[in-house]
């Protein structure tokens, strides 16, 4: 086409691609992102090997997209644009109703839930203590009254179904998916805006604990419960969908409990020592669930002041550790193994050196359906 | 370089072009030429050396061929020419192809490195030599600007492909003006646009719909196969559009490669329309030479084979690309049979609609290289036992639904000739380079986003 004036709208154009340019030569960059966890690209160094195999070119790149001027608010821009063409339905995040951020269901391939529920079979039926087990389903499965109106299907119940036959009499299988479901406002069990339960709904499944134990829970009007407001989960850093607001995290504590936290990493040996199970540094970050037991860790050991003197063995991922406080009313000592951290040894190989009362299995089913490492039970 | 890239975008393209303008017209082209060099150098530079040296043999065989009278010494040189260029063709591209088609797969511990851009390069530089030998272009006597034609990074990787004839003139005798770089820009946003915008999401609808793992239906699995005929048009025209676009921003006028070609109402009118460059260097190159449509009937459909067969496997190494091409050689060869006075006789939106039936079968023998997924999801499209569509599936194609009509419109010609109409007007004048901002914006956000990947197992 003949512009009437080309020379203001070429310039126009010019400028906005110099002007990105000199944004991102100009603003500082960041270290780290916030909301990807994530240490981003350092600046490349020139050398000719890079050159030759061609490292160079890819961290230049990655340098570039890493510390693009706004780089958060594009990923917002490009999340809502995503919402408005209707295609959220089908992206790792679905956004439902009064600020939901689900997980997208968890993929129909069943092979590594399979492989895990034999390891786990395996591992339970050589053991002379009780085990138990709880798969957390996703929160897609249980809040579905927030869900929007289209969305793929949640395997969640077939699949726990699946691994429950396969597990058979081998172990002390926990129906959370049951218990979520009868209650009244499941909407109060997980986060809206994280990938885990709530500490509500971590007490949910403690008490079908003391249930299938046979033993009385601790009621709830024994902890003081305290609210901190502004936490934004790893469904909201996903989603990009930066509008939605946060969540509130609840700090159950028992006042007559005490407890000495030791958290062990991979190769140091030397753990880090805490009065009580919660982080309260972590209160200060947006993600703010690290405040249960500190993140992932190997193996974390809890020694309390409960009457029991039983010992307790915890094999888990990330959803134990809400679980944690209310287990420790009932044990005197708890380990907490992480087998993506936890490399030195089997857990059958440790529970040699260290035997336990009882063994606990606490799994979301997206680690059990995804993670391979559960074969180092045995 | 991708044009489809932030660091092509906002750092090789704004430094090039105001590096171009700030230099005196005669080191322009040496300018591009360094700048062509280093965009087809960026992730493979060891490409660098291949491309380089076809463009000096080439040029210097091209000086030969012109300072010769004799015919024989000029058929030996045209004669290298081909042999090298087509040679490196096909050990690059075909080696891994041949050898397993004879069954010899195993000699190659991997699949050999393509230049990049090498079926376009190759096929520009043959159509010099040939024109040359043919005496309908003089040979380039500057070295650089011989190298800068064919190595002109706007449509180095992707087409069009540029005859030499064409650009000839343009090389030392171009006009660079305000409004050709504005026009420029547009063009260049609005192929980014149909690149990031469209082409790749209706590229996931189709991944979507052939990972899902229990069939999709008979609806799904055409509605697949509709997703890839978008995603394909728009990413090959909005490549061709940004080549288009950044050859206007230094005073290139690049030709036409796509003239909506799902507005066509015949097979022979969708070829007339896609890809045009690729389908006349055939014409020119293969057709015409081989005797066309004047030496009988027979000879007529053995050149319209060979045409196609050259033509499918020149879009990829494998036996399903050859298909892809003979399929149409049998449908054309068909329209002929038939007569365009009897087709005429269809009603037009009939024509329409089996031509695009046609080409959307036909994308299906491209997209599948294997032929068992091949004849699996043609039977998908062909049988009801998979039901209209599968649950899964219809989640897919109803998100998709709103932005695949979008596609639908943006593939036909009504959006454009409305604003030609309109093009007067001052809000088509002002709202232009307004839209073609919000393109590049949201085609940004699109592009950073790919680069954003939580890491959700961070250890504190």
């Amino acid at each position: 086409m003949q512009f009437r004036h080309p020379r203001p709208v070429a310039l126009l154009f010019v400028g906005v691609l110099i002007g990105a340019q000199a944004a991102f030569w100009l603003l500082p960059h960041r270290s780290f992102s916030e909301n990807e966890k994530r240490v981003l690209a350092q600046a490349p160094t020139v050398s000719v090997e890079g050159i030759a195999d061609g490292s160079l070119f890819e961290n230049v790149e990655k340098y570039l997209s890493d510390h693009f001027p706004g780089r958060d608010g594009w990923v917002g821009v490009n999340a809502y644009l995503e919402q408005a063409e209707g295609r959220g339905a089908v992206s790792s995040i679905i956004r439902g109703a009064d600020g939901w951020l689900f997980s997208a269901p968890l993929s129909d391939d069943r092979q590594i839930l399979q492989d895990n529920m034999q390891a786990i079979t395996e591992f339970a039926k050589a053991q002379s203590v009780p085990v138990y087990m709880m798969a957390v389903p996703t929160s897609g499965a249980v809040v579905e009254d927030k869900l929007p109106a289209l969305h793929l299907a949640y395997p969640d119940a077939d699949m726990l179904e699946q691994a429950r036959r396969i597990a058979g009499d081998s172990l002390h299988w926990l129906d959370v998916m049951g218990a979520f479901r009868s209650m009244d406002a499941p909407e109060t069990l997980y986060y809206r805006t994280d990938h885990h339960w709530t500490t509500e709904g971590a007490y949910c499944a403690y008490r079908l604990l003391m249930q299938e134990m046979r033993k009385s829970a601790v009621m709830r009007d024994d902890f003081s419960v305290e609210r901190v407001p502004d936490f934004y989960g790893t469904s909201y850093s996903k989603s990009g969908l930066w509008l939605t607001p946060p969540d509130e995290i609840e700090l159950w504590t028992d006042p007559d409990l005490q407890a000495m936290t030791r958290v062990y990493d991979g190769n140091s040996q030397e753990p880090v020592v805490q009065k009580g199970m919660l982080f309260r540094e972590y209160l200060d970050q947006a993600d703010k669930y690290p405040v249960f037991l500190s993140g992932n860790h190997a193996r974390v050991h809890i020694e309390t002041n409960a009457e029991s003197n039983k010992r307790l063995l915890v094999v888990k991922d990330s959803y134990a550790h809400a679980l944690t406080p209310f287990l420790a009313e009932e044990y005197s000592t708890i380990d907490l193994i992480d087998l993506r951290y936890f490399k030195r040894q089997t857990i059958s190989d440790w529970l040699q050196e260290h035997p336990v009362d009882d063994i606990l299995l606490v799994y979301g089913l997206s680690s059990l359906a995804e993670d391979k490492n559960l074969q180092w039970l045995a | 370089m991708s044009f489809a890239g932030l660091v092509f975008l906002f750092f090789f393209l704004p430094v090039v072009l105001v590096g171009y303008y700030c230099l005196p017209r005669r080191w322009r082209n040496d300018f591009l030429l360094a700048a062509n060099l280093v965009f087809y150098g960026w992730g493979e530079p060891w490409f660098l050396p291949v491309i380089l040296l076809t463009a000096v043999v080439n040029w210097l065989i091209g000086r030969r061929i012109a300072a010769c009278a004799e015919t024989s010494p000029r058929r030996l040189w045209l004669v290298t020419a081909l042999v090298l260029d087509l040679g490196l063709l096909v050990v690059f591209k075909y080696t891994g192809f041949v050898l397993n088609t004879i069954g010899l797969g195993q000699v190659l511990a991997g699949p050999l490195p393509l230049p990049l851009g090498i079926s376009f390069y190759t096929f520009q530089v043959v159509s010099y030599v040939l024109d040359v030998y043919r005496k309908t272009t003089p040979a380039e006597k500057s070295a650089v600007s011989f190298a800068t034609y064919m190595t002109f990074f706007p449509q180095l990787i992707a087409g069009p492909i540029v005859r030499y004839e064409e650009l000839r003139g343009q090389l030392d005798g171009r006009e660079e003006t305000w409004n050709k770089i504005a026009n420029g820009f547009c063009l260049f946003m609005i192929g980014l646009g149909k690149k990031m915008l469209l082409a790749n999401p209706m590229g996931q609808l189709w991944d979507g719909l052939r990972a899902l793992p229990d069939g999709v239906g008979i609806l799904g699995a055409w509605m697949g196969a509709a997703a890839f005929t978008m995603q394909i048009y728009f990413d090959f025209s909005g490549y061709s559009d940004m080549a288009r676009g950044l050859g206007s921003m230094f005073g290139f006028e690049i030709p036409v490669n796509f003239r909506y070609p799902y507005a066509a109402q015949s097979i022979k009118e969708f070829w007339r329309r896609w890809h045009i460059t690729l389908s006349q260097w055939f014409r020119d190159y293969v057709y015409i030479p081989l005797g066309g449509s004047r030496c009988g009937k027979v000879r007529t459909f053995v050149n319209l084979f060979i045409v196609w067969a050259l033509t499918g496997l020149w879009h990829g190494a494998a036996w399903n690309y050859v298909l892809w091409g003979l399929y149409y050689f049998v449908l054309l060869a068909a329209e002929r049979l038939i007569g365009e006075a009897r087709l005429a006789r269809v009603p037009r939106a009939l024509r329409h609609v089996l031509t695009m039936i046609l080409v959307v079968l036909g994308w299906v023998l491209f997209a599948i290289e294997d032929f068992g997924a091949m004849t699996a999801y043609l039977h998908a499209m062909f049988s009801l036992s998979g039901g209209l569509i599968g649950t899964q599936a219809a989640v897919w194609v109803l998100s998709y639904l709103p932005l695949f009509a979008v596609a639908v419109l943006a593939a036909l010609p009504l959006a454009a000739r409305l604003v030609q109409r309109k093009e007067e007007t001052r809000l088509v004048r002002c709202g232009a380079p307004v839209w073609c901002l919000l393109l590049l914006a949201a085609s940004c956000a699109a592009l950073v986003a790919q680069s954003y990947n939580p890491f959700l197992y961070f250890r504190f």
